[in-house]
């Protein structure tokens, strides 16, 4: 075994004993353990409060996601199941759709200028970095990166703009300066091409 | 293709869980497809896998540590103790009620000793758990006899239970809060079964012991229908007299 192996068999290793210990604490939750919920919100809150703010760019918006989310949790933690999905993935998913509700509730779509320089790196158009940047650019064992990387570059980032920055087809369509049919076409041949890269 | 029959096909099914997914759903249509998915398992199957697919994207993004109110909105909603000096209070509450639970098992225990004639030779009881209803009645007990690793379980009350569901017993450990099966009980008066080495491990270890309502058999964890829920006490030198 390499030392890459070793180490990418440690980090799937911590990985895992993490995502165990996400799930007991769910499972305690379902119990209305209050102490879990705690350990919990120690846990992942502040990573979640991340993405809400990539998504919403709003710090009053993100803590009122957040917060719904955790009572989410709390009432529902009964209905995650290990087996379809790991622990962060179905509390992130929970928060970015209620992030998702919340863009449309408060009509926030076209108030993101500060944001669209984060945006514009995805295009190459200046040196700001971004997390998503990193992503495609460091973890390059990670399949889904290796995916995005085979898209055409419009087709990736509008996927990139929709899913991180939560805009939707008619911001995208305002910030590249293109109509809403051709940011339609980019995502749909991209998420196809997607699907068949990611083996779905 | 008629409406329904239209969310059959796997290409449409993949394309409207990936917009989904990724947020370019929005509106009456994210609503609409969310009805869909309440009916349509492989749609929920597909958005799952987007989900889990998609979820690397967000290794890299940075934390942000929330408004201390979020936690406290929170805390107030659900119960938890916000104040760290409200969270020893409760602590030292918690340990009233635990003996409060340990002196009904106590009593519990004792009015069994008294009003059922002695048997020969009965076994010394090793666990108590009483099982209380969410609205904190006893509904069953459950006793626990390490010579021959015998768990009783007496109903005071008997459970509605439908006849494609089950009851399932579960021992929550006080080390991880792990939750492991003791296997499926009988809705029976009394039910006495034996245990493996392994699950009398887990009694053990428990914090308290629950029965939940099961639809599906070999779950690996208990659904939301919690009906008893009780700790799990050590007794020394008690006698089962139950059965």
């Amino acid at each position: 075994m390499t030392s890459g192996e070793v180490l990418e068999n440690q980090y799937t290793e911590r990985a895992r004993e993490a995502a165990d210990q996400l799930d007991h604490l769910l499972a305690r939750i379902t119990l209305k353990d209050q102490q879990a919920l705690q350990q919990l919100y120690q846990k992942v809150a502040g990573k979640l409060n991340g993405i809400a703010m990539k998504l919403l760019n709003d710090a009053d918006l993100s803590n009122d996601v957040l917060q719904e989310t955790f009572l989410q949790i709390w009432n529902n933690a009964g209905e995650y199941r290990r087996d379809q999905g790991e622990p962060m993935t179905w509390m992130a998913s929970l928060l970015r759709y209620r992030a998702l509700d919340k863009l449309r509730a408060e009509k926030r779509e076209q108030k993101r200028r500060n944001q669209y320089e984060e945006v514009q790196s995805l295009f190459g158009k200046n040196e700001v970095g971004s997390p998503v940047l990193g992503i495609l650019q460091q973890d390059t064992d990670n399949k889904l990166r290796q995916c995005l990387e085979t898209l055409d570059a419009l087709n990736r980032n509008a996927i990139l703009m929709a899913y991180y920055y939560g805009y939707s087809r008619e911001d995208i369509a305002i910030h590249v300066e293109q109509p809403i049919n051709t940011v339609k076409s980019w995502l749909k041949r991209g998420l196809t091409r997607l699907a068949k890269c990611l083996g779905h | 293709m008629p409406g329904p029959l239209r969310y059959q096909n796997p290409e449409l099914q993949d394309l409207l869980a990936s917009n989904y997914v990724t947020g370019t759903l929005r509106g009456s249509a994210r609503k609409r497809m969310e009805t869909l998915m309440r009916e349509n398992r492989n749609l929920r199957d597909r958005v799952r896998q987007w989900e889990d697919k998609l979820q690397p994207l967000h290794s890299n993004t940075p934390e942000v540590a929330p408004k201390k109110s979020t936690w406290d909105n929170i805390a107030s909603v659900t119960g938890v103790a916000a104040d760290p000096m409200l969270a020893t209070l409760k602590k030292k509450l918690n340990f009233y009620k635990y003996l409060s639970g340990f002196a009904f098992a106590c009593t519990l225990a004792l009015a069994v000793l008294v009003l059922v004639p002695a048997a020969p030779q009965p076994a010394a009881i090793n666990y108590v758990a009483v099982m209380k209803d969410d609205n904190a009645k006893p509904t069953m007990v459950v006793t626990l006899t390490q010579a021959g690793r015998v768990l009783a379980l007496d109903m005071l009350e008997k459970p509605q239970v439908d006849q494609n569901q089950k009851l399932q017993l579960w021992a929550v450990s006080k080390v991880d809060g792990s939750i492991s099966s003791l296997g499926e009980i009988s809705v029976e008066k009394h039910i006495e079964k034996s245990l493996t080495k392994p699950q009398w491990g887990l009694i053990s270890d428990a914090e308290y012991l629950l029965v939940s309502l099961e639809t599906s058999p070999g779950v690996s964890r208990p659904s939301d229908r919690v009906l008893a829920k009780g700790l799990c006490v050590k007794v020394e030198g008690w006698q089962s007299k139950t059965g």
